[in-house]
């Protein structure tokens, strides 16, 4: 009688990756939405990654970067062969640009004032401004993307010059 | 860290702390815990040589042992072996073959819950029922539960593999005895074609007919149609059946 014998990671690598899991998944699927992921697409992208990185878990350095690149490779991956979505900058305005599934997290009325300003840039800086949330560096975000430095903070500088202008009154606007 | 790299203390300080409210409020929207669950079970059991996985469901230890060792012989890789219902089940969640082949009478939960179960569960698993009797009832029972194949008892080992393989090719192979407890499909032209609204209640009540074992002609009676369209009503049951299995194959429910 033959028995099943499924494939198992190893105890430590299984409750590493589960700890690591549970404690980054919320910034992962937040990263997705900030690079212009709707809600659901975010979801996929995160656990897509996640998903891939599992098996290798033990071998992997750094995962948090490693699965953020993962994460944007997948959303350009699909982006590029379809005409992006363009969000509405207020989430909460009716139409196309609304991502229904993501005005259903109950986020505070700054919160979400803050997501469609990011949400809002374009596609470069929000990406940029996605790594520093997530407290990437510049110097970081260039080594992992392979862009030049100076050409990441320029795009920071904009993102954040501009932010400051559409959240004005928000507290953000000191230089 | 360069200077360069220092954080700024502004709209950028604003933007941090304002994920980690966000950040709360994912992670109360989000199930995690299911999220980690689907990347963690266990993989579909690997098959190197590409033979296609094949679970064995049967209480009889004489029978399953001749059939792994029948089907091993024969190019199919057995995963595992159910003696009832409710372990089939778990080894297809576990192991996710591709055909399961299915004895109906099980202790504990029977064939058709299993089958039930399983093809809501992995659509794309095909399920091959091991029935003792050619009736239809079985037919009926067993398409209405995501079955695609039927295979009578007692059968050789060629029809068997033959049932497989058409099952894996996407057809719906039903045994010879079985097909030949049905009487005919009619083939009048001028037969009267039910109404949409009429025929979806019609299907209903002949399939619940079907299933208590009355023939064409008490369906008939019962219904007031005639037989030769209750026959043709039959034979079309059989085609909207399957036709279901193949689309929910294809669109397979999203994970709970």
């Amino acid at each position: 009688m033959t028995r099943p014998l499924p494939r198992l990671p190893a105890d430590d690598d299984g409750e590493a990756f589960a700890g690591w899991y549970r404690r980054e998944f919320p910034d992962l699927l937040l990263f997705a939405c900030r690079l212009g992921a709707r809600w659901q697409e975010a979801f996929d992208l995160a656990q897509e990654a996640c998903a891939k990185a599992y098996p290798r878990w033990s071998e992997i350095g750094n995962p948090g970067a490693y699965i953020r690149v993962s994460i944007r490779n997948g959303y350009y991956r699909r982006t590029s062969h379809d005409h992006e979505v363009v969000l509405s900058p207020d989430l909460a305005e009716p139409g196309n640009g609304t991502d229904a599934a993501l005005l259903e997290v109950e986020f505070h009325d700054q919160e979400r004032r803050i997501f469609a300003a990011v949400r809002g840039l374009p596609p470069v800086q929000r990406e940029v401004i996605a790594w520093t949330i997530d407290g990437y560096t510049p110097t970081e975000i260039a080594e992992l993307l392979d862009k030049n430095p100076t050409a990441v903070r320029g795009n920071l500088h904009k993102a954040r010059a501009s932010l400051r202008k559409s959240l004005a009154g928000l507290g953000g606007d000191s230089v | 860290m360069s200077d360069q790299d220092r954080p700024q203390p502004d709209i950028i300080r604003l933007l941090t702390e304002s994920h980690e409210r966000a950040r709360a409020a994912v992670a109360k929207a989000v199930d995690v815990e299911a999220g980690l669950r689907e990347i963690t079970r266990p993989d579909p059991v690997h098959t190197p040589k590409g033979k296609p996985t094949v679970l064995v469901v049967e209480d009889e230890s004489s029978l399953s042992d001749a059939l792994t060792y029948a089907l091993g012989r024969s190019g199919f890789d057995v995963v595992g072996v159910a003696v009832e219902g409710r372990e089939a089940v778990e080894l297809v969640r576990q192991t996710r073959p591709d055909v399961v082949t299915m004895d109906l009478m099980l202790p504990g939960m029977d064939g058709y819950t299993a089958t039930e179960i399983i093809t809501q569960e992995h659509p794309s698993t095909r399920i091959v029922m091991l029935t003792a009797r050619d009736s239809r009832v079985d037919l009926f029972r067993g398409l209405s539960s995501g079955a695609v194949g039927f295979v009578t008892k007692p059968f050789s080992l060629d029809e068997l593999i033959a049932t497989i393989r058409e099952a894996l090719d996407g057809g719906y192979p039903i045994a010879a005895p079985i097909m030949a407890s049905m009487p005919p499909p009619g083939r009048s032209a001028d037969a009267r074609v039910p109404s949409i609204s009429l025929f979806t209640e019609l299907e209903a009540r002949v399939m619940r007919l079907l299933a208590d074992n009355l023939s064409i002609a008490e369906i008939a009676k019962a219904t007031g149609f005639s037989v030769r369209e209750i026959t043709e009503l039959q034979t079309l049951i059989i085609e909207k059946i399957k036709l279901r299995n193949a689309i929910q194959t294809h669109n397979p429910p999203p994970l709970p």
